[in-house]
C-alpha cells in the first residue's frame, strides 16, 4: 500500500471514531467515548493536512484534480474551519455531522485516487491555487451554514412538537443557531465572490475569456445570486428563522447539484478537470 | 473498642409537620441539643441534622451500648409527642443501614422532591455545625464527608436533577431553548395573579432584564410591579408594549387575549425575533395557532405539565441509578468501617479469653493450699500458653487480607460466637 493510500485510511479511521464518539455523545449522558470525539477529530485532521501537503509538495498543486480529490480537500477544510470554531462555539452537533462527512471524503479518496495524478498544464497556473483555495473555502463555509440551518430546523421542530425529552437539551438554542447561520453566509459570501473573480482571471489567462458561458459558469453565476439575495434579505429584509433556515439549505444543495454536475457528469467541462467554480 | 453507628430521627416520610417544626424548635440550639445527646445518651460521636423535611442524629457509640432507647425517648420528650404517639413517627436504624440513610439523604434520594438540591448545602452546614462543636469524631467525620461525595458523584453520573419539576422552571427552560442567554430579555406579564408572580420570579432569578406587569385592575399591577421592581400596565393598553416583549406569560382571567394574527404583525415589527408565549391562564389567554408562526413559540399549561410529569418519570428512572452508585459507595464505606473493627474485635477476644483464664485458674488455686508463689505463676504461664496458642490462627486470620466480604462475615461470626461487645 502506498504512503499517501495509508494515511488516509489512517485519518478515516480517525475521522469514524469521531463519528462514532460525538453520536454517543448525543445519545446518552457522560457516553464514556464523548470527550474523546474532538480529539480523534483533531487527530484525523493532522493525518489529512500531511497527506495533503505532502501531495502539495510532491506535485506541486493542490490535489484536487479529481472529483475524489477535490471532495476531499474540502472536506479538509470543513474539518478545520469547524475545529477552529469548536472551542468558542461548543457546537457538539454540528462536529457530529462533519466527522461522518469527512470519514466518507478521505475514504473515498483513499479507495478511487491514484497515487500518480497528471498534472495538466492548465493547472499550473499560479491563479489556479488561489482560485480553488477561495472557491473551496467559501463552499466549507457554507456547508457549515447548511449544517446549523438543519440543525435549526430540527431544534425548531422539537420545541414545536413539544419533543422536549432528550434531544433537545443536547441541541444549542434557537437563536444561537440562527445567528450562526447568517454569520457563516457573512463569511461564505466574500469568499465565492473572490473565488469566481479569481476563476474567471484563471481562465481568461488560460483561454484568453473571463466567461465562456459554459454550464459551469451559469450555475455558478446562480449560486452566486442566490447567495446573494439570500445574505441581503437576511442582513437587510429581516429574514430570520425557519424561512431564511430553509433557503439556507436550498442555496447549498443548489450549490452541491452543480459541483457534482459539473464534475461527475462532465457537463461542459473544457479540461475534464475536477474543478468547481 | 468496636463501633456502631446509629441513625434516630424523624422526617417527612414518617411524622406531620407539627411534630417536625416542635422538634426541630427544641432542636435549634445546637449544641445544648447534642451536649444533652451525649450526657443522656451515652454516645460518642453525634451529629444533629435539621432541616424543615427531617430531624435526624447520626451517632457513633461502642458496641454494644444500643444507644436506640435513649435516643428515641430524648427525640419523643423534646417534639412533645406523647411516649406511645413516638412510634412510628420515629425511625431506627443501624449500621449499613444507617450508612446507605446518610448517602441517600445527602444524594436527595429521600427528598420530598427526589433531586432537590439544597438538602446537600444544608447538610455540609450542619455537619460544620457539629463538627465546630466538637461532637463529630472521626467515625462520623468519614461518613459525611463520604456522603457528600456520593452525592457529588450522583449529581453528575445521573440525570437526576438535571430537569425541571414545577411549571414555572419548565418554562425557564424551554426558553433557555429558544434563546441564547435570558440575560437582559424583556418578559411582559399579563395578570398580577400567584401563578403569573410564580413565574416572573423564576425569570427574574434567571437575570430577565425587564418586566411588565399588565393587569384588569390596575392597582393590582402597581402593587405586583413595585414588588418586583417591574413595570406596571394597564391590560388595554399591553398590546401598545408587547413588541418589546421576548418572553410572555398569560395569567390573566377572561380568556383569550391575542390571536395569530395580531401577533404575526408583532413579529413583522420584531424584524423576525423569536417570542416566546407561556399560557398559565384558564381558560386559555394565547391562540394555540400562534404556534404556528415562524419565530413564535407557544406552550400551554397542559403541554408544561405534561414537560414535567415527562421530568419527573426521568428522574425516578435516575433515582433508579443513583441507588445502585449508593449501594456500592455503602459497600465501599462498610468495608473500611470493619477494617477499623478488626483491632479492637482481636483486643476484645483476647480479654475476653483471658478473663476467662483468670477466672477459672483463681478458682482452681483458691482449692489448693500446699502451692507455692512459683507454681502459682507457672499455671498462670501454662494457661496463658494455651490460651495464646488456642487464638493464635484466629487472630493471624482475622488480621490476614481476606475478601471484604468473607472478613466482614468473620468479624460477626468472631463476635457472635464469643458473645463480644454483649454486655448482658
Amino acid at each position: 500500500m502506498h504512503t499517501h493510500t495509508l494515511m488516509l485510511f489512517v485519518a478515516s479511521a480517525c475521522y469514524i471514531g469521531a463519528s462514532l464518539c460525538y453520536g454517543a455523545s448525543f445519545s446518552r449522558r457522560e457516553a464514556p467515548g464523548a470527550r474523546l470525539a474532538p480529539w480523534l477529530l483533531a487527530l484525523g485532521f493532522g493525518i489529512h493536512t500531511l497527506d495533503i501537503v505532502r501531495d502539495v509538495v510532491s506535485a506541486g498543486v493542490l490535489p484536487v484534480a479529481t472529483f475524489a480529490g477535490g471532495f476531499s480537500f474540502f472536506a479538509w477544510l470543513v474539518v478545520g474551519i469547524y475545529l477552529g470554531l469548536q472551542a468558542r462555539l461548543s457546537l457538539a452537533v454540528v462536529g457530529a455531522l462533519v466527522s461522518p462527512l469527512a470519514f466518507l471524503a478521505v475514504t473515498l479518496d483513499a479507495i478511487v485516487r491514484g497515487d500518480d495524478v497528471a498534472v495538466p498544464q492548465a493547472l499550473r497556473s499560479p491563479w489556479l491555487p488561489v482560485h480553488v483555495t477561495l472557491a473551496f473555502l467559501g463552499n466549507a463555509v457554507f456547508a457549515l451554514a447548511f449544517a446549523v440551518s438543519a440543525v435549526y430546523l430540527l431544534q425548531e421542530n422539537l420545541i414545536k412538537s413539544r419533543h422536549t425529552a432528550g434531544l433537545i437539551r443536547r441541541l444549542p438554542p434557537l437563536e444561537k443557531l440562527d445567528r450562526l447561520s447568517a454569520g457563516f453566509l457573512m463569511w461564505g459570501f466574500p469568499l465565492l465572490t473572490l473565488g469566481i473573480v479569481s476563476g474567471g482571471v484563471w481562465s481568461a489567462n488560460s483561454t484568453g475569456h473571463f466567461w465562456t458561458g459554459e454550464p459551469r459558469e451559469i450555475l455558478a453565476a446562480l449560486t452566486w445570486l442566490l447567495y446573494a439575495g439570500l445574505l441581503q434579505l437576511r442582513l437587510l429584509g429581516g429574514l430570520h428563522g425557519r424561512r431564511a433556515a430553509r433557503w439556507t439549505i436550498v442555496a447549498f444543495s443548489l450549490l452541491l447539484t452543480s459541483y457534482v454536475a459539473v464534475n461527475l457528469l462532465r457537463l461542459g467541462t473544457r479540461h475534464g478537470l475536477g474543478l468547481a467554480g | 473498642m468496636s463501633r456502631e453507628l446509629t441513625v434516630v430521627g424523624l422526617s417527612h416520610h414518617t411524622a406531620p409537620v407539627e411534630v417536625r417544626e416542635r422538634l426541630a424548635a427544641a432542636a435549634a440550639d445546637a449544641e445544648a441539643f447534642l451536649r444533652r445527646l451525649v450526657a443522656d445518651c451515652g454516645v460518642d460521636e453525634a451529629v444533629l441534622l435539621s432541616t424543615c423535611n427531617r430531624i435526624e442524629v447520626v451517632t457513633c457509640s461502642k458496641a454494644g451500648h444500643d444507644p436506640r432507647q435513649a435516643l428515641t425517648r430524648l427525640m419523643v420528650e423534646l417534639s412533645g409527642i406523647g411516649a406511645h404517639d413516638g412510634d412510628g413517627l420515629l425511625f431506627a436504624m443501624q449500621g449499613r443501614e444507617a450508612v446507605r440513610h446518610v448517602f441517600r439523604v445527602a444524594s436527595s434520594l429521600d427528598s420530598m422532591i427526589v433531586g432537590e438540591p439544597q438538602i446537600l448545602g444544608q447538610m455540609k452546614q450542619q455537619f460544620e455545625v457539629s463538627s465546630s462543636l466538637e461532637a463529630a469524631g472521626p467515625v462520623l467525620v468519614r461518613v459525611f464527608h463520604k456522603s457528600f461525595s456520593v452525592a457529588k458523584r450522583v449529581r453528575t453520573e445521573t440525570g437526576i436533577a438535571s430537569r425541571s419539576v414545577s411549571v414555572a422552571a419548565t418554562a425557564v427552560d424551554l426558553a433557555s431553548r429558544i434563546f441564547e442567554t435570558l440575560d437582559g430579555r424583556v418578559v411582559m406579564l399579563l395578570g398580577a395573579g400567584d401563578t403569573g408572580e410564580t413565574a416572573a420570579r423564576h425569570f427574574m432569578a434567571a437575570n430577565v432584564g425587564q418586566i411588565m406587569v399588565a393587569n384588569r385592575t390596575f392597582e393590582t399591577a402597581v402593587d405586583l410591579a413595585r414588588e418586583l421592581s417591574a413595570t406596571a400596565l394597564p391590560l388595554e393598553r399591553f398590546r401598545q408594549y408587547l413588541p418589546l416583549a421576548d418572553l410572555v406569560v398569560g395569567s390573566a382571567g377572561g380568556g383569550q387575549l391575542l390571536d395569530a394574527e395580531d401577533v404575526r404583525e408583532v413579529l413583522r415589527e420584531r424584524r423576525g425575533r423569536p417570542m416566546f408565549f407561556i399560557d398559565l391562564a384558564v381558560p386559555r389567554n394565547f391562540d394555540p395557532a400562534i404556534n404556528q408562526l415562524d419565530g413564535a413559540y407557544l406552550y400551554d399549561i397542559d403541554d408544561l405539565a405534561a414537560v414535567v410529569e415527562d421530568n419527573l418519570g426521568e428522574r425516578r428512572r435516575e433515582a433508579v441509578r443513583a441507588e445502585t452508585i449508593v449501594e456500592a459507595e455503602v459497600d465501599q464505606f462498610w468495608q473500611w468501617f470493619e477494617k477499623l473493627q478488626v483491632v479492637p474485635t482481636i483486643v476484645e477476644l483476647r480479654e475476653y479469653a483471658d478473663s476467662i483464664r483468670r477466672g477459672e485458674v483463681e478458682k482452681t488455686l483458691a482449692k489448693m493450699q500446699a502451692i507455692s508463689e512459683e507454681d502459682r505463676e507457672r499455671i498462670h504461664q501454662m494457661t496463658r500458653a494455651i490460651v495464646n496458642k488456642l487464638l493464635h490462627h484466629p487472630t493471624a486470620v482475622l488480621k490476614g487480607e481476606g475478601s471484604p466480604t468473607e472478613e466482614s462475615r468473620l468479624l460477626s461470626a468472631v463476635r457472635r460466637l464469643f458473645r463480644l461487645g454483649d454486655d448482658t
